[in-house]
């Protein structure tokens, strides 16, 4: 039994952050029905710059805590309601969804960009009677120091607090209610507003004081540990619905203390130790998806005032008056001829590589345009798919000499039976369960087979050698193989998709968003297109991950892991997820963004960080603009020139998601 | 009041026949648009490419890439920001403060160390791949002077026959006679087996643990020394090379340690893993010798006097705490990263980069005034003995700096007392202690080979 708790106990500060994280996330949820994916990024922001300060600048660590818990905590809260979450409380799920993964993805590339590369070891915690390096007790053979006893306080007082606050008093109730419908809530005299700000201020308050309490215990500032803070935290608000605060938890404690029961039972070097038990946060999502009624209907409103979106604005392509047509097709056409011809002559090698990193990520992104696009559903786990396609590959090149590229079609073929197994194991999952069942696949991936070394190579990848490709000629960077491959490719995803788009499939995913059950009631089986759909969505991927990995010459797990899959939804979603060339834009969009900050800033700003935060700040629109920013625009200036050059009249409205009413600046 | 209906809804449903052909003509202006989108992203760009070209043009001018009447143009790819950043970011610092050093001195060979870019890979895959292509074709420097990261793909550099150098960590610089690794291009790890079995041997800690993160470098290393070890003789009473990164968990291999009966532990992981452990085991109170190869640094020291203390290190250079009168390349590097303190700091990390400058200057030197990146790689695989000025172990460019290994194995320890790292394990006023086989049997051997760093 000592053994036992000796192995339990140190599970438990794990586990009291967990709980405090998913207690943020049951309290926003309840309060202001947003799924805040984000709150393990304002954890890592609170915890960089507490340890930023008590490192770098000797504040106290008590100063430290009022600046970053007490004061910029509850700022950011407060922020994040006034300026972008209050503007889409009536936005669909998706919506909501995609504005906090572009927070998640943000919020800590901003960090390196604010205060420059800095090397931050977390030693100083915010009570400082408790002292990580000081025993107080022992129990059962276990030393309880000092990191036991803050966690464990802080999460116990925080629990008793919320909880009183949300059954007993009338602020909780009118949270509660607030959830249940903001304008029933107004009708009744009630500030919603204030009363929704209020559960925003404390849940990102308590999200600073977990990231504060856990930063000595990682110690390294590494913002991989706090999307697993946040993914754990999910699993455990999971299991109580998002709704009750003392089974979250519960469960949060539970995790943690499993984590460290199994580690210390399983042998160490064996294969078990190394895939179970990073994968027990998430096997736990899976489950309470799976299992639980609750989470499989998180999407249905309760609103009895809620509105229905209406369908989304025609492409800009589609809408332009035909004389301007006349006129910018031969001139794309031009253009692209142009470009091909650029590419194939005279582009120094350096922006040539840009270009063709670019284009290999827009087949990526096209798998991306299917699911997202196209069904309306977020899938954040597209970067594994093209990394089962690019390893699968690679290995059977290795292995057996298969040809790199049929190798590919093999990996592709791969990744779509992975997509197809999801997508039966989500069948019943829409909006938030389906994102979360695509994310926790991603993250058990990462902690599995992307982390076999026999399979992926380890972190280092598997470096990509010429001779799987059958000649020493084709990585010749003067050459222009790489590019009239992934051009030649590109060019069948983009067929593939539009045929897709244009043909029964396409119009039968169209009509499910407005109503599954009434497709359903047409004859339209849509579990089969929800499978079709997926299939192509993880061969698209496989074969564009292959191809980005040629580039690279390395085929490394880093490259294809669950934080860019965060990333590569931010990128189409700020572009365009509902057009083929919206992902192109996306695509070659970053890197030449990237190539051009690395070019003009200095390096202390880090050019692969802000280009992130930039795109995630576009990401952020997504709710008003869920076409894409610039498909937003393009449709804008098309309207504007039909009006100077060709007298169409005024353009048609712009229709606001969620909303009822046209957008005051074209209504 | 309702969504008012485009007048332009002609693509719309409105009938079979219309929306086929709608949808027919949005296709293929889709497409077409798709097509062209593929430069209209880039159109942007052209006005840089084409005034990148132009640069290029201008660099080609003189002999060499990156290379003037008066300067030599470097850069170095590390990653300074993102998770991996502690593990390589202060390489920088090292090769900043000897080209400064060096461009005191006047420069080399009439000519100044123009170090220009020191970029950052985000510790991503693709960006360092952007980024080597960046240096090498669009910035056209002489040598990259500085790689530190985990994912260093050395085709292009092999590819274009640039010198380069920087900090192994991946094992995969190992061949190419133009890569240059901080202390030698091959990691031989059976090589570090003598230098853990006589710490054993020296502190009377028969039973012996390893434990390494389940990354490849950190967990091949172990598994290799205790497996040489093991095939010596040495108990290996327990070992785990599957902890996963940053080492928060690592108080059940503790427990299981104590339980194993284990009084020395070996660990291959990094600063914060080595901190996580060393607060565990004391806190566990498992009475133990411990080995680190990770953590020599003051800040880390200042940070974590109590946990540290005794705490046995292996290096691979002259310890910062030996005389520096003795040591003239000690006392210069130490003298030259004080300038920028407290930015600036001399750890395991920046000696790296410091080395790597050293052994490019090296080069410069010996090219002479036809100065070409073969020249300056031919010298320096002309070196038999590289110490940067007797601050590390030799390296021997010409015989097995690139590939194969050979004896002496050399080393130095420290061992942690009170807020210093103190020279330990070492013979007289000698810092380094040398075996001449990877048996971890064999005892060190003295007089110290030929060109390794000794009092003066």
């Amino acid at each position: 039994m000592e053994q036992f708790f000796g192995f339990a106990l140190p599970g438990v500060p794990f586990g009291c952050t967990y709980a405090l994280v998913a207690i943020c996330l049951c309290l926003t949820y309840q309060a202001t029905g947003v799924f805040n994916f984000a709150f393990g990024a304002q954890a890592f922001a609170s915890a960089f710059i507490f340890t930023y300060l008590t490192q770098y600048q000797n504040w106290s660590g008590f100063e430290a805590f009022l600046v970053t818990v007490v004061v910029m905590g509850p700022v950011v809260g407060w922020a994040f309601d006034r300026l972008l979450f209050r503007h889409i409380a009536n936005s669909n799920t998706v919506g909501k969804m995609v504005c906090s993964l572009a927070l998640l993805v943000g919020i800590p590339s901003l960090m390196p960009v604010i205060f420059g590369p800095k090397f931050l070891d977390a030693t100083a915690t915010i009570l400082p009677f408790f002292n990580p390096n000081s025993v107080y007790f022992t129990l059962w053979g276990t030393p309880i120091n000092g990191i036991y006893l803050s966690t464990i306080s802080v999460t116990a007082v925080v629990l008793v607090l919320l909880t009183v606050l949300l059954r007993y008093t009338s602020l909780g109730l009118q949270m509660r209610a607030a959830v249940e419908s903001r304008r029933l809530v107004q009708l009744d005299g009630v500030n919603a507003n204030g009363v929704v700000a209020v559960a925003w201020i404390v849940s990102s308050f308590m999200a600073s004081l977990a990231g504060v309490l856990l930063a000595p215990i990682f110690g390294a500032f590494n913002s991989d540990n706090y999307v697993t803070l946040t993914v754990t935290a999910i699993a455990a608000a999971a299991w109580a619905l998002l709704r009750s605060l003392p089974i979250a938890a519960a469960v949060g404690i539970g995790i943690g203390v499993a984590t460290t029961v199994l580690q210390g039972y399983i042998p160490p070097n064996s294969f078990w130790n190394a895939a179970v038990v990073p994968s027990i946060p998430f096997v736990v999502i899976v489950a309470a998806l799976l299992i639980l009624p609750g989470m499989r209907n998180l999407d249905s409103s309760r609103d009895p005032l809620a509105t229905v979106d209406p369908p989304p604005p025609p492409i800009a392509a589609a809408s332009r008056a035909p004389t301007m047509d006349k006129i910018i097709r031969p001139l794309w056409w031009l253009v692209f001829a142009g470009f091909c011809v650029s590419m194939l002559t005279w582009i120094p090698d350096a922006w040539a590589t840009v270009f063709n990193n670019g284009l290999t990520l827009s087949i990526v992104l096209l798998s991306i345009t299917l699911i997202t696009g196209m069904a309306g559903q977020l899938s954040l786990c597209q970067a594994m798919l093209a990394g089962v396609g690019a390893f699968t590959a690679a290995q059977l090149a290795n292995h057996l000499g298969l040809n790199l590229l049929i190798g590919g079609l093999v990996g592709a073929a791969l990744a779509a039976v992975v997509a197809v197994i999801l997508a039966l194991l989500s069948l019943r999952l829409r909006g938030l369960g389906l994102a979360l069942m695509t994310l926790a696949a991603a993250l058990l991936f990462d902690a599995t087979f992307f982390n076999t070394v026999s399979i992926t190579g380890g972190s280092e990848g598997l470096s990509i050698q010429s001779k799987w490709l059958g000649t020493s000629a084709f990585f010749n960077f003067n050459g222009h193989a790489m590019f009239l491959l992934s051009l030649a490719v590109l060019v069948v995803a983009v067929v593939v998709v539009m045929l897709v788009r244009k043909g029964t499939v396409g119009r039968n995913l169209a009509a499910m968003r407005g109503s599954e059950t009434a497709t359903a009631g047409l004859g339209v089986n849509p579990t089969w297109q929800r499978i079709v759909v997926f299939a192509l969505s993880g061969a698209i991927a496989g074969v564009g991950g292959l191809l980005h990995s040629m580039e690279q010459q390395l085929v490394s797990p880093t490259d294809w892991n669950a934080d860019f899959s965060l990333v590569l939804v931010v990128l189409v979603v700020t572009t365009s997820v509902t057009t083929v060339e919206g992902a192109i834009q996306a695509g070659v969009g970053f890197f030449v963004t990237q190539q051009i900050l690395t070019t003009v800033l200095p390096a202390r700003i880090g050019a692969s960080s802000l280009t992130v935060v930039l795109f995630a700040f576009g990401a952020l629109t997504y709710a008003s603009h869920p076409e894409g920013v610039l498909e937003y625009q393009k449709r804008r200036w098309n309207q504007r020139f039909e009006r100077l050059f060709f007298n169409r009249g005024s353009p048609p409205p712009e229709v606001v998601p969620g909303s009822l009413t046209t957008s005051p600046a074209n209504g | 009041m309702g969504v008012k209906r485009s007048k332009y809804s002609d693509r719309h449903p409105g009938g079979d026949a219309q929306r086929t052909n709608g949808d027919r003509m949005r296709m293929r202006q889709g497409f077409k648009a798709a097509m062209a989108t593929v430069f209209a992203g880039s159109a942007l760009a052209t006005t840089i490419v084409i005034s990148t070209a132009s640069g290029a043009g201008a660099a080609a001018a003189s002999t060499a890439p990156g290379v003037t009447s008066n300067s030599i143009t470097v850069g170095t790819i590390s990653t300074q920001t993102g998770v991996l950043a502690s593990n390589f970011g202060s390489l920088i610092y090292g090769e900043k403060a000897y080209f400064d050093y060096i461009n005191a001195q006047g420069g080399v060979n009439g000519r100044k160390i123009n170090y220009k870019y020191a970029l950052d890979d985000g510790g991503s895959p693709t960006t360092f791949n952007q980024l080597a292509n960046t240096l090498i074709n669009q910035d056209h420097v002489f040598a990259v002077t500085g790689v530190g990261t985990a994912f260093f793909s050395p085709s292009l550099f092999v590819e274009s026959g640039i010198p380069t150098y920087g900090y192994n960590v991946t094992g995969n610089w190992a061949g190419p006679k133009n890569l240059f690794a901080a202390g030698g291009s091959v990691q031989y790890y059976p090589a570090g087996a003598p230098a853990v079995g006589y710490v054993s041997q020296k502190t009377h800690s028969p039973s012996i643990a390893f434990v390494a993160y389940n990354i490849a470098a950190s967990a091949a290393a172990c598994q290799s020394e205790a497996a040489t070890m093991q095939a010596a003789g040495f108990n290996i009473s327990y070992s785990d090379y599957k902890v996963s990164y940053p080492g928060t968990t690592v108080a059940t291999d503790v427990q299981r340690m104590k339980q194993a009966g284990v009084n020395m532990v070996v660990s291959c992981m990094d600063v914060q893993g080595n901190i996580t452990m060393a607060r565990a085991i004391k806190q566990y109170g498992l009475k133990a010798t411990q080995l680190w190869f990770n953590g020599n640094d003051a800040k880390t020291l200042s940070q974590n006097q109590s946990l540290m203390q005794g705490i046995y290190f292996n290096i691979a250079h002259v310890p910062f705490t030996a005389p520096p009168s003795q040591f003239p390349g000690l006392k210069l590097y130490v003298t030259e990263m004080k300038k920028y303190e407290p930015n600036y700091v001399y750890d395991e990390v920046a000696i790296q980069g410091w080395e790597s400058a050293a052994l490019f200057v090296q080069g410069v030197k010996m090219a002479g005034n036809n100065l070409t990146q073969a020249n300056v790689i031919a010298a320096d695989n002309s070196l038999t003995s590289f110490t940067a000025s007797g601050l590390q172990a030799p390296v021997n460019w010409k015989n097995a700096g690139h590939s194969g290994h050979a004896p002496p194995y050399c080393s130095a320890y420290i061992k942690v007392v009170g807020n210093q790292y103190v020279a330990t394990l070492n013979k007289g006023k000698n810092v380094f202690v040398c075996f001449q086989s990877t048996n971890p049997k064999k005892a060190p051997v003295y007089p110290l080979p030929a060109g390794t760093p000794s009092p003066s």
